[in-house]
């Protein structure tokens, strides 16, 4: 037999056939693919060679449970995982902003309506510079209001956006600057902003290789996207290169999608920082901006300038485990695709303090409707 | 409709997913996966590594399909794309090698071992037999036999002509027939090396 594959396509023109060639010819036989010349060789010289006769019989024997041969199913994990870095649309998600800037605003607002409401005989009016009008937005079932304690009384400027008040079945809209009588039982509320603005978060490397090493699943993904994050905070300020963003990307980034706005955009500041300009929730715009970038070319770059830990790297010094597919057995559990989320998520859930934001979003969650029932002296 | 579904040819599949069905991509993925890990498996010896790899080309191939040209070819394509990166992977292994002591060649001892007269697992021997069969020629009787590629489609998904391929499966096939009938026991004799790759 020749040691090269491609000496060993078959010539079925040779008169007197070696058993090594007959050999070569087993499968051709074996699918009817022999001519009728090649044919008849063949088996001529299988009747006259016990030893290929044989080889044949069990050639066809072995082909024939190959073809039995059933591929183990996959675990469900592995098409989870594939569906979930595959998944274009990121849901719309439930916009809950914290609210701090106007809420503090509003609250001043509130504050010097007490104020007036305590200090002078009805009806109270607030005086403000521009009249406004105020407007019937529409009717509702006014809850049992919640009463708050009045604070001690501060002098405080009225600015902010609009309030609302309930009174009786209606909502009245005011807008700053107007004018509006509050009476005894009126529910002053802080309105729920229609549009907020965008947040605008400043990229900081590390992090973002973190956050994006706890939430992707695939790390070439990871990879990619780390590059184009490098290349895109060099120190020189310079226009996005959109090359480096996927076709599709491009015409997100400039025509938005069908329906709703691009869920998030890279915006190049002056000083070279990149900014990620997004109105959904930072876990949820990581996949998106994983979908968005697609190049790796320069991440070996960036790691070898020590501009980008590589994620080995981090991992080794972090966790020991040089390579993410040398997890022990009872990690590499499922795909070896669940202990990375639990790696880090493990290391995720160590306690924290409260953050003063966290605290307002989570009073804010739990006192949504009502905040204030205005209620004078003596009266309940 | 599913079960129009998954009797949809892989470029419909391809086609829907473009035009905004959510779950044909996933259909494709579950048409193709099992075959596609195990002949992964079967390159790079290593379960765990066969399933990242799969899940890697998936990703990638999801990123690409805006581009396909839809000529029926992509199964063949998918496998090239997967056996590449099983080699790359390959590569990247045996440069940080890690040596286990029971692994490979006491599997082999264990199977040499082995009684040819105690029923065993006909699964377990096909793949036992199977691994045994020198790489290049592995892949084409697995591609072939196993996941039903025809001889142009083996071809492409392993970058080589025709002739190479049919004549891979040829030999590969030699290799496996001696090694399954010495492990089952229907061959008395050793499997003689002459079929095997230089």
């Amino acid at each position: 037999m020749s040691a090269d594959p491609k000496e060993d396509i078959m010539r079925p023109e040779e008169p007197d056939l070696t058993c090594d060639r007959v050999e070569s010819w087993f499968s051709a036989a074996l699918g009817g693919d022999l001519s009728e010349a090649e044919g008849a060789t063949f088996r001529a010289h299988l009747e006259s060679c016990p030893k290929c006769e044989v080889g044949f019989e069990r050639f066809g024997k072995a082909v024939e449970a190959l073809r039995t041969y059933e591929v183990r199913p996959l675990p469900r994990t592995f098409f989870e995982a594939v569906r979930e870095a595959t998944r274009e649309e990121v849901r719309p998600v439930p916009r809950k902003w914290p609210l701090v800037l106007s809420w503090a605003t509003t609250a001043a607002a509130v504050v010097a309506a007490i104020i007036a409401l305590l200090t002078r005989p009805e009806p109270v009016m607030i005086q403000v510079p521009v009249e406004r009008r105020v407007v019937v937005k529409e009717k509702i079932s006014v809850p049992t209001p919640v009463r708050v304690p009045v604070p001690t009384p501060v002098k405080v400027p009225l600015r902010g956006g609009p309030l609302e008040v309930m009174r009786d079945d209606t909502i009245l809209v005011v807008a700053t600057g107007e004018i509006l009588e509050l009476r005894e039982g009126d529910v002053v509320r802080v309105p729920r902003p229609v549009a907020p603005p965008p947040v605008r978060i400043p990229v900081n490397l590390a992090s973002l290789a973190e956050a994006l090493c706890r939430t992707a699943n695939a790390l070439n993904r990871v990879a990619r996207s780390m590059a184009d994050v490098a290349v895109a905070s060099e120190a020189r300020p310079r226009p996005i290169d959109r090359t480096l963003l996927k076709p599709e990307a491009v015409k997100l980034v400039k025509h938005g999608r069908p329906a709703r706005e691009p869920p998030v955009m890279l915006v190049q500041e002056p000083g070279g920082i990149l900014v990620l300009e997004t109105s959904g929730p930072v876990h949820e715009v990581i996949p998106e901006l994983l979908s968005l970038l697609d190049s790796r070319s320069s991440l070996v770059s960036a790691v070898a300038q020590g501009r980008l830990e590589s994620i080995q790297d981090r991992l080794y010094r972090e966790h020991g485990i040089a390579d993410l597919r040398k997890l022990p057995p009872a990690e590499a559990a499922n795909g070896g695709l669940k202990p990375l989320k639990e790696i880090f998520g493990g290391k995720e859930e160590r306690p924290r303090e409260e953050r003063p934001s966290e605290r307002w979003q989570r009073w804010w969650a739990a006192n949504r409707e009502p905040i204030l029932c205005l209620a004078r002296h003596g009266t309940e | 409709m599913a079960k129009s579904r998954q009797e949809a040819s892989d470029d419909a599949l391809i086609r829907a997913h473009l035009d905004g069905a959510g779950a044909a991509f996933g259909l494709l993925v579950e048409r193709h996966a099992p075959g596609l890990a195990s002949a992964l498996e079967r390159r790079v010896g290593d379960h765990h590594l066969a399933l990242d790899i799969a899940q890697e080309v998936f990703i990638k191939v999801h990123d690409m399909l805006p581009r396909y040209r839809f000529e029926g070819r992509f199964r063949s394509m998918l496998y090239a794309m997967a056996l590449n990166h099983a080699r790359d992977a390959l590569r990247e292994k045996n440069r940080s090698r890690v040596v286990f002591l029971d692994e490979p060649e006491s599997r082999k001892d264990r199977a040499l071992a082995h009684d040819p007269g105690e029923e065993r697992d006909r699964q377990a021997l096909i793949e036992d037999a199977l691994d045994r069969v020198p790489d290049p020629f592995r892949e084409a009787v697995f591609l072939r036999d196993i996941v039903g590629f025809s001889y142009e489609e083996a071809a492409e998904a392993l970058g080589c002509s025709l002739g190479t391929v049919k004549s891979r499966i040829n030999r590969g096939r030699l290799a496996f027939r001696d090694h399954y009938m010495h492990l089952s026991g229907e061959n008395e004799r050793r499997p003689e090396g002459g079929h095997h790759a230089s």
